[in-house]
């Protein structure tokens, strides 16, 4: 097929490719092998106790009872002068075998099951969701009692029953999990393929599984531990002379008052293992994830920028004279990075444009441009990860990155109003538009009666053009199309008037005859009441249709900035001709000529 | 010569909790020869991605015909799903969901190829190093992550796995609409190189009817599940027949503010109040009339803020 074409020389092993970083990984990644070799020296010393163990565990030596620590015993004696090193080794056998039994009865009928249910779907996982439910609902301890009272002193049977009725929370996250998985694109892809079910399983759905999983199974193995020996204390299933970790922490307790270091031994090992156990989880879940993950410098994605809502980094800001030509908004060389250090990145660097009362000015820019950070920098919203290095944000000569987060507080919203891309995201869910809505004007204007709020509420619907407003009052967020929404947070944007509004992107994620509607709503407010807009947005259509100037950026710089007649006719940098160029238009546009 | 992909009188349901099954799309009809790319165009909730779902099998009709290359598409054995899948492939929009994170892109880009059989793995090398050559990725891609790559680079690779068997008909599924202007033309020029090189068939499924003026042959225009108009692709972009083609195309903002404000301008005539609108302002959440007025609230705001302007900040 395509081989005709290969140039490259690099050979690549498809064979180990797949493993190999995972491995290469592991072995270097010191969270977990210091616990694994930890729970691997134990297990060992476990397996190898006929070896190793200085005595019969069992053999008594009635002169040495109740003894510290010495050279002969070197965790010491218990009360009948037997040597707890020896009892603990041999013990351990017991116990860790017992977890190693829930565990495989956790494995073997939990992940098939969570795999079958949540894979096909339909009647096969109404019917194990039922049994699951069920199973989740009765007390374990009773239901191994009960099995214990029956199988009388039969460990195995006991640890079955565990990880039986512990696969009952195993198969709802191995279901919930192959659920998002089936629904990836991936997984499309590979339908398409015509690649086989088991395929796609155990390529697709098993490695992603992995991770929840192996933080299932290793909390699962702390509790099975502490289980079997919770049992062992209470003298269910082990014949009491027999060494068990919980037999010896029941022995000892029983002398506490008088030999208390008989305690240490046994109920340190319980909980060295315990503490192990998680410790393996938490790493190979942290490994397996940042294998696939690409090492980022600690840069915020754009989703959490968007969020944003902590609060703003002190700034060096330099100060510049308060000549801002009469601008209602004034950006001069900001400069902002994230993250700490040598990490540090520069993600906006000496951005200065100024926005005039009735004016709206897109900021342009692909992604990683800085257009957003430079917009949520403006509303002090930037995330706790980002430092303002420079520069300063003045509205009507007030320089915004000087002020405290409580006077901040009074500048949003009520002078600078924000709407975003997601309506959706920025209306909560739990609460009706009227209830968003009267919250926002009352938080401005405290003296109003519910009567009052109402009627304002109200007023702003209609004044974003809503249709029926009384009845959007009384719907949740749901209940609106991505239209209705915009409109919604428009209003609430608009609540209280603000000299400037933000808005970022809020046109992308609709449909294009939405989009000129929402763009239509945005223009005639602005023309009404006067106020300064700031426009982010990739689309060089759209400022087009609304921006009277454009603020070109890339990589955190201003490329270029002039009132759009220019910018489009005649671009001035390399950037912008090759950005229009690449918009794809509906209409044939004229050549356009590099501004001299 | 057959067509490639014939789709006629194709019908999709969709379940729904109250008997009634909610019809996704209906009386949808059409054909792509080879070499030529056909678009489906509409706004969410049109049926378009429904009908790309039905032809690659992840969705099975109610009714009609869906025929690649003169055999029938539906309801296929697992085997037969994979003999087909030797000429039908497929370009998702998401880059980001449509790669697994947990697979190496040398795997990933193999996997029609291990579905097909007979795999080798001497051969497989040659073959990823050829296909990462030829969507424009170093080699040495072939061994890292899809976290590693950028939206653009991910789309690349979602291609060459599409190209892995050769196919002759590809279904693109928005393949640029999550991606930066820049890179959206690169995307689309190898497209239209491969298909040069291969004469692929495309089904190219968008929202934006300016690409598909630049990038398709001819372009169906879906409404609620059916074709309201088709044709050739210039054509029904510069002179749509249909009222909501007409309206689709009015909403769209062209990238020239001298020629977007006469557009706008004829855009809000037919807005007000034209009867053919109508079909149109279906399509939008209300109908709007023009700002008349102030709320009261927003006006006596506006004075004391202006006052707060002038008195200093606060």
């Amino acid at each position: 097929m395509t081989a005709e074409l290969a140039t490259a020389t690099s050979s690549v092993d498809l064979r180990t490719a797949d493993r190999r970083h995972l491995l290469r990984r592991a072995v270097t990644f010191p969270p977990l092998m210091i616990p694994l070799s930890v729970l691997l020296v134990i297990v060992l010393a476990c397996v190898l106790a006929p070896l190793l163990s200085p005595y019969d565990p069992l053999a008594q030596d009635l002169l040495h009872v109740k003894e510290l620590p010495s050279a002969l015993h070197w965790l010491g004696t218990d009360a009948l002068g037997r040597d707890v090193l020896s009892r603990l080794l041999f013990g351990g056998q017991t116990s860790l075998l017992g977890v190693v039994q829930a565990l495989v009865v956790l494995l073997v009928v939990g992940l098939p099951l969570g795999l079958v249910a949540g894979y096909f779907g339909g009647i096969v996982d109404r019917a194990i969701s039922v049994v699951v439910e069920i199973v989740m609902a009765i007390p374990s301890i009773v239901v191994i009692m009960a099995v214990l009272s029956v199988v009388s002193r039969s460990m195995l049977a006991a640890m079955v029953t565990f990880g039986i009725l512990g696969s009952a929370g195993l198969i709802r996250i191995v279901r919930a999990t192959t659920i998002a998985v089936r629904g990836e694109l991936y997984v499309s892809a590979a339908r398409v393929s015509g690649v086989r079910q088991g395929s796609i399983v155990f390529f697709h759905v098993l490695p992603r599984i992995a991770g929840p999983l192996i933080v299932q199974m290793s909390i699962f193995a702390s509790i099975a531990l502490a289980v079997q020996t919770g049992l062992a204390y209470l003298g269910f299933g082990i014949i009491v002379p027999a060494p068990s970790w919980g037999g010896s922490v029941a022995e000892a307790a029983q002398l506490l008052a008088a030999n208390p270091f008989l305690l240490v031994p046994s109920g340190g090992i319980i909980a060295i293992t315990i503490v192990c156990f998680a410790f393996i989880g938490d790493a190979f879940r942290d490994l397996t994830v940042s294998t696939w993950s690409a090492s980022s410098g600690g840069q915020p994605s754009r989703s959490d920028l968007r969020r944003g809502g902590s609060r703003l980094v002190a700034a060096e800001a330099a100060q510049s004279g308060g000549d801002d030509g009469g601008a209602l908004l004034s950006v001069s060389g900001l400069t902002i990075a994230f993250g700490e250090g040598d990490r540090a990145t520069t993600v906006v660097e000496d951005v200065s444009f100024q926005l005039r009362r009735g004016e709206v000015v897109g900021l342009v820019g692909e992604s990683g441009s800085g257009k957003t950070v430079t917009a949520l920098t403006i509303l002090g919203l930037l995330p706790a990860s980002a430092t303002i290095r420079a520069g300063s944000v003045r509205l009507d000569g007030v320089d915004l990155l000087r002020l405290r987060e409580r006077e901040l507080r009074q500048v949003r919203g009520s002078r600078i109003g924000l709407i975003s891309q997601e309506p959706m995201l920025s209306l909560d869910p739990a609460f009706t538009v009227g209830n968003q809505l009267g919250e926002i004007i009352r938080r401005h204007d405290r003296g109003l009666d519910r009567r009052q709020v109402r009627a304002r509420a109200l007023e702003l619907l209609e004044f974003v053009q809503m249709r029926n407003p009384a009845d959007v009052l009384r719907r949740f967020p749901h209940e609106l199309s991505g239209g209705m929404a915009q409109r919604c947070s428009i209003a609430a944007a608009l609540a209280a008037s603000p000299d400037v509004l933000i808005a970022d992107e809020p046109t992308t994620a609709l449909d294009v005859t939405v989009q000129a509607e929402i763009l239509e709503l945005i223009r005639s407010i602005q023309q009404r009441t006067g106020m300064g807009v700031i426009f982010v947005t990739h689309n060089l259509g759209v400022v087009a249709d609304l921006c009277d100037r454009a603020v070109v950026m890339q990589r955190g710089r201003v490329v270029e900035q002039a009132d759009i007649l220019t910018l489009f006719a005649a671009p001035a940098e390399p950037y912008t001709r090759q950005l229009l160029s690449a918009t794809p238009s509906l209409v044939e546009i004229p050549e356009r000529t590099a501004r001299a | 010569m057959p067509d490639l992909l014939r789709v006629e009188d194709l019908r999709v349901e969709y379940r729904s909790r109250r008997g009634e099954p909610f019809v996704a799309v209906q009386e949808v009809g059409f054909t792509i020869a080879p070499g030529e790319t056909v678009a489906l165009v509409g706004e969410s909730g049109s049926g378009k991605t429904t009908i790309g779902k039905a032809v690659l099998g992840l969705e099975r009709p109610a009714a009609g015909t869906i025929e690649v290359d003169g055999v029938s598409a539906i309801g296929l054995s697992a085997g037969r799903r994979r003999r087909l899948a030797r000429d039908l492939q497929v370009v998702f929009q998401d880059p980001y969901s449509s790669l697994n994170p947990a697979l190496t892109i040398a795997r990933t880009l193999t996997e029609p190829l291990r579905a097909q059989g007979g795999f080798s793995r001497s051969r497989a090398d040659e073959d990823v190093r050829g296909l990462l050559a030829r969507v424009g990725l170093p080699v040495d891609a072939a061994e890292r992550y899809p976290a590693h790559f950028s939206g653009g680079q991910r789309q690349r690779i979602a291609i060459a796995r599409a190209l892995s068997v050769g196919p002759r008909l590809v279904v693109c599924d928005e393949p640029t609409s999550a991606l930066d202007v820049s890179t959206q033309r690169t995307v689309l020029d190898l497209l239209a190189e491969l298909q040069r090189e291969r004469s692929l068939g495309y089904l190219f499924i968008t929202h934006d009817l300016a690409v598909v003026r630049e990038f398709a042959d001819r372009v169906l225009v879906l409404k609620e599940g059916r074709i309201v108009e088709s044709g050739d692709a210039a054509q029904v972009c510069e002179r749509p027949s249909h009222p909501y083609t007409q309206a689709l195309v009015a909403a769209a903002p062209v990238p020239d503010p001298v020629i977007q404000r006469a557009r706008r301008t004829q855009w809000l005539e037919r807005r007000r109040g034209s009867a053919q609108a109508t079909a149109a302002a279906d399509a939008m959440d209300h109908d709007p009339g023009p700002v008349t007025r102030v709320p009261a609230a927003m006006r006596e705001k506006e004075t004391s803020c202006n006052r707060n302007a002038s008195s200093g900040p606060p």
